[in-house]
C-alpha cells in the first residue's frame, strides 16, 4: 500500500487537480504541444542520450548509420517514456512540490488516463522499434530500464526509503549498456564501468539538488536523506560517494580499456567534483546543519555534477576517436 | 476538462491556436516516425539482399 504525502493525505489525485484547474483562465487547461514534450522530460533525455550515445560508439564492431539513429531514438522515447509514467504515477506529490506544481497534469492541462496511456505507448513502441532495428537483447535492456526508473524507483523506493535515489539510480545509468548491446548484441566489461559511473554519479548529484529543494520533498513526504537524515549527514554522503565514485572513474583506464587523454580528464575532473564535495561539506552551517550561505555550494555542486558527466562522457568517446 | 461553451473570441482563438500547433506536431511526429520506418526497412532489406548498405 502506498504511503500518502502528509500535506495531501485524505484528498484525492483527482481533486487536487481539478481544484488547481479550476483555478485557471478557461483555455489555460488545453494541452499544447509543449505539453506533451515536457512529459518527456527533455532536460533527463538530454543526459540520457547523451551516454547512451557514448556506449554506441565506443562499442567495437559496426552498426548501420540508420540503425544507430534508431537505436538512440528508442533510448530518447524509452526514457521520456518512463519520465511520462513517473508523472502520472507522481501526480499527487507534483502537485504539492513548487518545483513541479507546474507540469502538465498537476496544472490541469493533461488528463492523468492520457498521460499514462501516452507513456506506456511510447514505452511499448521504443522497445519494438529497439528488437526490430538492433537486436532483442538491447530491447530487453530498455524494457528492463524503463520497468526500473517505474515500478522500482518511482512506484517502490521513492516514497518509502532516504536510499531511494542510490538504488533507482540504477534506471539513469542503463543508457550507456544499451547502447553498447544495440551494436554488440550483448555486454562487456567497459559498458558495466559506464553503467558504475553513473550509478555512482547519482546519489551527490540528487542529494546535492535536495539539500536545497528538501522543503518541497518534506512537504510532500518524500523522505529525501536531508529529510530524513538532516543536511549534516547528506554533506557526508556527497563526499563519501565522492570518494567511490572518482576512483571508480579511472579504472576504464587501469584495466587499459581506454588511453590518457580519458585518465587525465577524469582525474582533472575528478579532482573537480571533489572541490565542490569538500566546499558543500564545509559550508557554513548552523547546529542543526543548515545552510548559512543559501546553499550556494549545494547549488555550485548540482551545476557542476551535470558539466561534469557531460564532460566525463565526453572524454569517454575523444579517448575512443583518439584511440 | 472544462466546459468550453461559453468561450469570448479572443478565448476561441487561443484554442484554436493550441489545437493548431498540437496537431502540426503531431503531423510532424507522424512523418518522422514513417521515414524512419522506411529508413530502417531499407536498410535490414539490403543486408538481407547483399546489397552494399
Amino acid at each position: 500500500m502506498k504511503s500518502i504525502a502528509p500535506a495531501v493525505a485524505g484528498a484525492d489525485r483527482g481533486d487536487i487537480v481539478s481544484s488547481l484547474s479550476s483555478l485557471s483562465a478557461p483555455t489555460d487547461d488545453i494541452s499544447t504541444a509543449r505539453d506533451w514534450l515536457m512529459m518527456l522530460k527533455p532536460r533527463v533525455m538530454t543526459l540520457v542520450v547523451y551516454s547512451g550515445l557514448a556506449g554506441l560508439l565506443v562499442a567495437p564492431g559496426h552498426i548501420h548509420p540508420v540503425l544507430a539513429v534508431a537505436a538512440i531514438l528508442c533510448i530518447a522515447v524509452g526514457a521520456g517514456a518512463a519520465g511520462a509514467i513517473n508523472m502520472w504515477y507522481d501526480r499527487d506529490i507534483d502537485a504539492v512540490m513548487r518545483r513541479t506544481q507546474k507540469r502538465p497534469i498537476p496544472a490541469g492541462r493533461i488528463a492523468p488516463d492520457e498521460a499514462l496511456a501516452y507513456g506506456v505507448f511510447l514505452a511499448v513502441g521504443s522497445v519494438m522499434v529497439m528488437g526490430l532495428a538492433t537486436n532483442w537483447f538491447a530491447a530487453a535492456l530498455l524494457a528492463g530500464s524503463i520497468a526500473f526508473y517505474v515500478v522500482v524507483y518511482t512506484m517502490w523506493l521513492k516514497r518509502r526509503t532516504a536510499q531511494n535515489i542510490v538504488i533507482g539510480g540504477a534506471a539513469g545509468a542503463f543508457p550507456p549498456l544499451i547502447g553498447w548491446a544495440a551494436v554488440t548484441g550483448g555486454l562487456d566489461v567497459m559498458p558495466w564501468l559506464l553503467f558504475g559511473i553513473i550509478f555512482l554519479w547519482t546519489p551527490p548529484h540528487f542529494w546535492a539538488l535536495s539539500l536545497f529543494a528538501h522543503a518541497d520533498y518534506e512537504k510532500a513526504g518524500v523522505p529525501m536523506l536531508p529529510v530524513v537524515a538532516g543536511a549534516k549527514e547528506t554533506r557526508r554522503q556527497v563526499v563519501i560517494y565522492t570518494l567511490a565514485m572518482v576512483p571508480a572513474t579511472l579504472l576504464p583506464y587501469v584495466l587499459g580499456l581506454s588511453g590518457v587523454v580519458y585518465a587525465v580528464s577524469a582525474g582533472v575532473l575528478g579532482l573537480g567534483f571533489f572541490w565542490h564535495a569538500w566546499r558543500l561539506y564545509t559550508d557554513r552551517q548552523d547546529e542543526a546543519g543548515v545552510s548559512l550561505t543559501k546553499d550556494a555550494p549545494a547549488k555550485a555542486t548540482f551545476k557542476y555534477s551535470i558539466y561534469y558527466l557531460f564532460a566525463l562522457f565526453g572524454a569517454v568517446v575523444v579517448d575512443w576517436v583518439v584511440m | 476538462m472544462a466546459d468550453l461553451s461559453h468561450l469570448t473570441r479572443a478565448e476561441s482563438a487561443l484554442l484554436a491556436k493550441k489545437r493548431r500547433g498540437r496537431n502540426i506536431a503531431m503531423l510532424v511526429a507522424l512523418v518522422a516516425i514513417a521515414v524512419l520506418f522506411y529508413a530502417i526497412a531499407i536498410v535490414k532489406l539490403s543486408g538481407k539482399m547483399g546489397l552494399p548498405q
